[in-house]
């Protein structure tokens, strides 16, 4: 009962989401504010590629806490709201902000969609124009769910039936699920925070995504004036839950700098047990 | 990444503007400074003036241009010394022209003993010689001399106002002799423009100003120090004379006054109170013989005879006390004169002399003879400025020779302040380069501050936005959600 009243609070219906008054995405918070009116900037940058015919967009960033999961649910609910069909995916399979967004974090989704080779369009939300296809219920590894081949098979129908697809992922440093799920796309935007930036790294994961023939779009430098309390509680550290490895170390195996003593004292939010996936 | 495209891109960031403004700031007043510091001084002349040494020379591959200066200047120090052979010769050994000649010839020792033998003359009379002396003729005589073939060359040249004759074995050894000489004559002779004039004017003035109180310090610090000097003989043995003088008076004054006081009786009386008193005693002599002892008469004579001998006393009293009132006066005279000369003697022992005193004293006399010579050697300096101010002033240049004569000072800075000095000239410029360098720096690290510029140039990605921070309320609103769901 408590499930299904976060489902409706969120913006899911029975079958849909359901976007609550309160609403956490500053979008439909405030249309008309700057934040807004920035993320409609965005919005012509990726319709030039749309008109292109590029359908897939990969938000991608170095470091977690970068802000990828709010860029998507703006960016997603932007592009809704120019009357092109969107598709949202939560490809985060290790910490599904979105779905938990939308509360639909205990819904079937990706994973299962990859686990059992089927097909899926997601669901509808309260947004017109926006479905959402969640993270999912499947406990087994990421990594092993995310190989080419069902990634293409998920995404290649995903394509053709939406205008847009917009995929949120794990960032760079953590894990190569980006890679991955970028491989499928047919572009990738690099959300880039002032905090903790670094360049040098940065550098290094955008040649992957070169590497992984993955085009880069563009940046997105999120909140560049931010202070340290930047966060739509991103807090960095990024936990990625039990059982997926040290979430918090970079590929190099340094152990990442926490960016404030305020967010290294963070608890982890989604260490609680019904978070983990 | 395209380092020209990232380039053209930072070129025309408008931030850049003000950064292009502040190489114009930079670089204008620099660059200002040094036209203001090597444009020639004289535009009448429209001369090319090269600083080396701290002095103005002039270039020695422009030889014509010396011709110019000796053509053209008349009216100064070397038309004085031309005007002379004597003085110009004394000029020519006293600077060893010669000498500089044959060590400038170093490399061709055959030539070395041909550079006694080069005559420096100058040419009196002519008033237009530069007209006459234009660097075409010039050459024209060192072509003649080329073609020649005679086993020893006679060079001849003339610049301005000076005559160069050198003998060499070949023409190309007298034309190098010829032209050695004049380097070193454009060594020597220097030109000073006016405005240096000037400023060695108001610096010479300035140390005449500096000297005077200097010596009017030294002046006071004299007479502080005579005044308090040590007294000198005579004025001591004078005033031991005065109080030996003063103490023998003062002895016979004493004595005086004693005797006076023992010879209170053999004091005169004056004539007529004794004659009286003598007459009114034979009266009263007679008047006992002649009148019985109780008779009124003879009563009447004694009492005349007692009231003379009181007058008489009387008056040998006042006559006794006025002498001693004069004598104890003068007593008190001497004694005052006494006591005076007393203390002044004791003050002069006090002051008796003390060896650091001379020194300091003879030493500020020292001190104030030197200053004074050099005021006055400030002073000849001055007036020998003002000659060459006038002489700049009609004329626009002045020559002086660049070493000093002889048992002259030397007035020009210190060769450290003169290295220092075109030292700083050495970089000056550079100055604008060192501005461009300094604002495109500024500008790279203005750019290298913003994350977008970083972005770009490292993760050669173009930003396609900026989102601006979230307000607060819709933070807190983002977190809840993320971490509880929608029902947050």
């Amino acid at each position: 009962m408590e499930s299904r009243q976060a489902q409706r609070s969120a913006g899911l219906s029975r079958e849909t989401p359901r976007v609550e008054t309160q609403n956490p995405i500053a979008l439909l918070a405030e249309p008309h504010g700057p934040v807004a009116e920035a993320y409609r900037t965005l919005r012509a940058a990726i319709s030039k590629h749309v008109a292109q015919g590029k359908r897939s967009f990969v938000i991608a960033s170095a470091w977690p806490g970068d802000g990828k999961s709010m860029v998507c649910t703006n960016l997603a609910v932007s592009l809704a709201q120019m009357h092109l069909q969107v598709l949202l995916v939560d490809g985060d399979l290790r910490r599904p902000t979105i779905s938990r967004i939308f509360g639909a974090h205990e819904r079937r989704g990706l994973t299962d969609l990859l686990e059992q080779r089927e097909t899926g369009s997601g669901y509808k939300t309260r947004i017109p124009n926006l479905r959402l296809m969640p993270r999912g219920v499947s406990e087994k590894t990421p990594s092993n769910l995310l190989s080419p081949d069902r990634l293409a098979q998920v995404f290649k129908p995903l394509k053709s039936s939406f205008d847009v697809l917009i995929i949120d992922t794990p960032p760079l440093s953590a894990c190569s699920d980006a890679l991955l799920i970028g491989s499928n796309s047919d572009g990738a935007i690099i959300v880039v925070s002032p905090q903790g930036w670094d360049g040098e790294v940065e550098q290094r994961y955008k040649q992957q995504l070169i590497d992984h023939e993955i085009p880069v779009l563009g940046a997105v430098l999120n909140g560049a004036e931010s202070s340290e309390q930047f966060g739509y509680g991103y807090g960095y550290g990024y936990g990625y839950g039990r059982g997926y490895g040290e979430y918090g170390r970079d590929q190099g195996g340094r152990k990442r700098r926490p960016r404030s003593a305020a967010a290294g004292r963070r608890s982890w939010p989604w260490s609680r047990p019904d978070d983990a996936t | 990444m395209n380092p020209v495209l990232q380039l053209r891109k930072l070129a025309a960031h408008p931030r850049l503007k003000s950064l292009w403004l502040l190489f114009w700031i930079i670089t204008l007043p620099s660059a200002l400074v040094i036209a203001f510091r090597t444009w020639p001084r004289s535009q009448r002349l429209d001369w090319r003036l090269y600083e080396s040494q701290g002095t103005l020379l002039l270039p020695r591959s422009n030889q014509h241009l010396l011709s110019r200066i000796l053509g053209q200047v008349v009216q100064t120090e070397l038309e004085r010394w031309l005007g002379n052979s004597l003085t110009f010769n004394y000029l020519i050994q006293s600077h060893k022209v010669l000498d500089k000649v044959a060590g400038r010839l170093g490399s061709h020792p055959g030539l070395q003993t041909y550079a006694r033998s080069v005559v420096v003359v100058p040419i009196q009379g002519s008033r237009f010689l530069s007209q006459a002396l234009n660097p075409v003729e010039v050459e024209r005589d060192y072509a003649q001399l080329q073609q020649a073939d005679s086993e020893e060359r006679y060079q001849n040249l003339r610049i301005g106002r000076i005559w160069v004759k050198a003998v060499a074995p070949s023409a190309e050894g007298s034309q190098l002799l010829v032209r050695t000489t004049l380097d070193v004559l454009q060594a020597v002779f220097q030109e000073v423009p006016l405005g240096k004039i000037r400023r060695e004017k108001a610096t010479i003035q300035q140390y005449l100003r500096l000297t005077q109180k200097r010596i009017e310090r030294a002046e006071s610090r004299v007479q502080q120090l005579s005044q308090a000097a040590p007294p000198t003989r005579e004025e001591m043995s004078l005033l031991h004379s005065q109080c030996s003088q003063l103490r023998s008076e003062l002895s016979d004054l004493r004595l005086e006054l004693e005797h006076t006081r023992a010879d209170e009786l053999y004091l005169e009386a004056p004539r007529d109170l004794q004659d009286r008193l003598d007459e009114r005693r034979q009266t009263l002599v007679a008047a006992e013989r002649l009148y019985a002892p109780d008779s009124l008469h003879l009563e009447l004579v004694r009492q005349r005879w007692q009231a003379a001998r009181k007058a008489l006393d009387f008056h040998l009293e006042q006559q006794l006390l006025q002498r001693r009132q004069q004598l104890q006066a003068r007593i008190q005279t001497r004694q005052k004169l006494l006591d005076r000369s007393s203390h002044e003697l004791s003050q002069l022992e006090e002051r008796l002399p003390g060896p650091q005193r001379a020194q300091a004293l003879e030493s500020a006399e020292d001190e104030l003879r030197k200053w004074e010579l050099e005021l006055s050697s400030w002073q000849q300096r001055l007036h020998q400025c003002r000659i060459r101010e006038h002489l700049a002033r009609s004329e626009g240049v002045a020559l002086r020779l660049q070493e000093p004569l002889p048992g002259q000072r030397q007035w020009l800075p210190p060769q450290a302040q003169r290295q220092a000095y075109r030292k700083l000239n050495q970089y000056l410029p550079l100055a604008p380069f060192a501005g461009l360098v300094v604002c495109f720096v500024v500008a790279l690290w203005k750019e290298s501050q913003q994350v977008s510029y970083r972005a770009e140039s490292y993760c050669d990605a173009r930003v396609l936005v900026e989102f601006p921070d979230l307000p607060p309320a819709q933070r807190r609103q983002w977190s809840r959600a993320k971490l509880r769901g929608p029902q947050a």
